[in-house]
């Protein structure tokens, strides 16, 4: 893939989760639904980063306690667990099926959230929002180092609410991507190799985040 | 949002248009072709499917038999990464401001303006063509030698058409997966399209000028570039549980999502451009099918 590609994909992917930071009303598009969930999340996680008094060093880990726990409202780790096992998902036991939805949102926000304390000012402009029966597709445009890379969410209608389950940066979905990165170590190493690794892998951020000292 | 078509863009669409009408007729044959090689079925375009796991993206499957060669090559980019890139674009980073540093990226994209404009054409991709030939003219001069992006302020958004992108939409598939030491992640159709993109940049005819002074260039561009994405790779190594695989797969679904257009900026393929500031200038493009209103918020809430 060529540079720009990496920039997009690599640099911003974890500023999806709080940088939504716009309204916007889509003539195109009565009501909200999905919109409004994005838009509300997104608020509520802007209050706590521009909140002063979270700001100060020793609040950090409150800060981002409360960040996940805005983003857990919004984002169904289950489903998207679902979508990066794809095939190997029905396999599992319901045991499996827990532990494994924990280890990957776990793993998920562990670096993408982490990176909240290195928040600095992004721009997000919603520019469409497709629904279709049950399903969505929120566009947006990150302004990001004087590019727009476009940032799409994808959402589901739970019955109850609108939760996000996948996102997609320049098309680049991160379902497919971990599903691609996951398969390769269940062909080789099988499930239990894979979960191995992702607690390995656990360990050694959650190591990092400790030694991380640059709130 | 399409961009409405201005008098001095409908003159270069003209020229460009009768200058090469009859390749139209093999674009069409073309995009028949890739549409049946490439399809990318979401779960928005099914019809009917209630259960929001079935959305997977009919990606066809990128062959990668060179894989223990490729893991080599990937494992030499990583460790050419960090043993020289990064020490010296980290150096660099400190000496030279961000904003310069943007300013030589800038140059280089716009020294690439041939590539993004031909390929353009040979997709039947006319209006973006002109568009990228009026930026190279704006920047060019209003930019000086391509420095600045005035172009950008006046809505001419920069396309990103390459010939690996024109061989798949006439129907080429990736072949398989090659990944490079130096140039990284690719494919069999993809290294064909850099060589003939090649003859589009002018840097690969001061290399075969004067080979010193055009690997020069060539590396200068390459630790300027990573100087400004200095952070992403390590990012990415300890977002991944096999680093190889996410980056193949990454570099497989961009590809098709740029063969295809399928991208926030492109509401039909073909068209680009989403206007900037509402508040520029005459060549600004107006709104199409969707008007929106927005509130930007720049990092803080605005109520």
């Amino acid at each position: 893939m060529n540079r720009r590609a990496g920039r997009q994909l690599l640099t911003v992917v974890f500023v999806c989760f709080f940088c939504l930071g716009s309204w916007r009303v889509l003539e195109a598009v009565a009501g909200g639904g999905p919109q409004d969930v994005m838009t509300e999340s997104v608020g509520k996680i802007l209050d706590i980063l521009n909140d002063e008094n979270m700001r100060k060093p020793e609040m950090r880990v409150e800060r981002r306690r409360r960040v996940e726990a805005v983003v857990d409202e919004s984002y169904d780790f289950r489903e998207m667990s679902r979508h990066t096992l794809a095939g190997h998902w029905d396999k599992r036991s319901a045991e499996e099926k827990d532990r494994f939805v924990e280890l990957f949102s776990e793993l998920v926000k562990s670096r993408y959230v982490g990176k909240i304390n290195h928040y600095s000012d992004q721009t997000i402009r919603f520019v469409k929002e497709i629904v279709r029966g049950k399903k969505a597709e929120v566009r947006s445009l990150l302004m990001h180092e004087g590019m727009e890379i476009p940032l799409a969410y994808r959402l589901y209608d739970n019955g109850d609410n609108w939760k996000v389950y996948d996102m997609k940066i320049e098309n680049v979905s991160l379902a497919v991507n971990y599903r691609s990165d996951f398969d390769s170590i269940i062909k080789k190493e099988g499930y239990d190799g894979l979960i191995v690794k992702m607690q390995d892998k656990l360990q050694e951020l959650r190591k990092e985040d400790k030694e991380d000292k640059n709130d | 949002m399409i961009p409405r078509y201005k008098k001095r863009e409908w003159g270069l669409w003209l020229c460009l248009f009768a200058f090469v009408s009859s390749c139209s007729v093999g674009l069409a044959a073309g995009k028949v072709l890739a549409a049946d090689n490439t399809s990318a079925a979401t779960a928005l375009q099914e019809d009917g499917d209630d259960s929001p796991f079935d959305d997977e993206k009919q990606l066809p499957e990128l062959a990668d038999p060179l894989e223990p060669l490729n893991r080599l090559f990937f494992q030499f980019n990583d460790r050419l990464y960090f043993w020289a890139v990064k020490p010296v674009a980290t150096v660099y980073a400190n000496i030279l401001a961000r904003d310069i540093r943007h300013c030589i990226n800038n140059a280089f994209d716009n020294m690439s303006t041939p590539i993004r404009v031909v390929n353009s054409i040979l997709q039947g991709k006319f209006h973006r063509a002109g568009v990228d030939l009026a930026r190279f003219v704006v920047n060019t001069t209003g930019g000086i030698v391509g420095l600045g992006d005035p172009a950008k302020d006046f809505g001419l958004v920069r396309s990103d058409e390459d010939f690996g992108q024109t061989l798949g939409v006439y129907g080429l598939g990736d072949v398989m997966y090659i990944h490079w030491p130096l140039l990284g992640p690719s494919s069999v159709r993809d290294i064909i399209g850099r060589a003939g993109d090649s003859f589009l940049n002018p840097l690969s005819y001061i290399l075969a000028d004067s080979g010193g002074a055009g690997i020069g260039v060539y590396a200068a561009g390459q630790i300027n570039n990573a100087s400004l994405t200095l952070g992403d790779y390590e990012l990415f190594k300890k977002t991944s549980l096999d680093p190889y695989s996410a980056m193949r797969n990454a570099y497989h679904q961009y590809r098709h999502g740029r063969i295809d257009d399928l991208s926030v900026h492109d509401e039909n393929p073909g068209f680009t451009g989403i206007p900037a500031d509402e508040a520029a200038d005459s060549l600004r493009a107006a709104a199409g099918i969707y008007k929106v209103q927005d509130n930007e918020v720049n990092g803080r809430r605005k109520s």
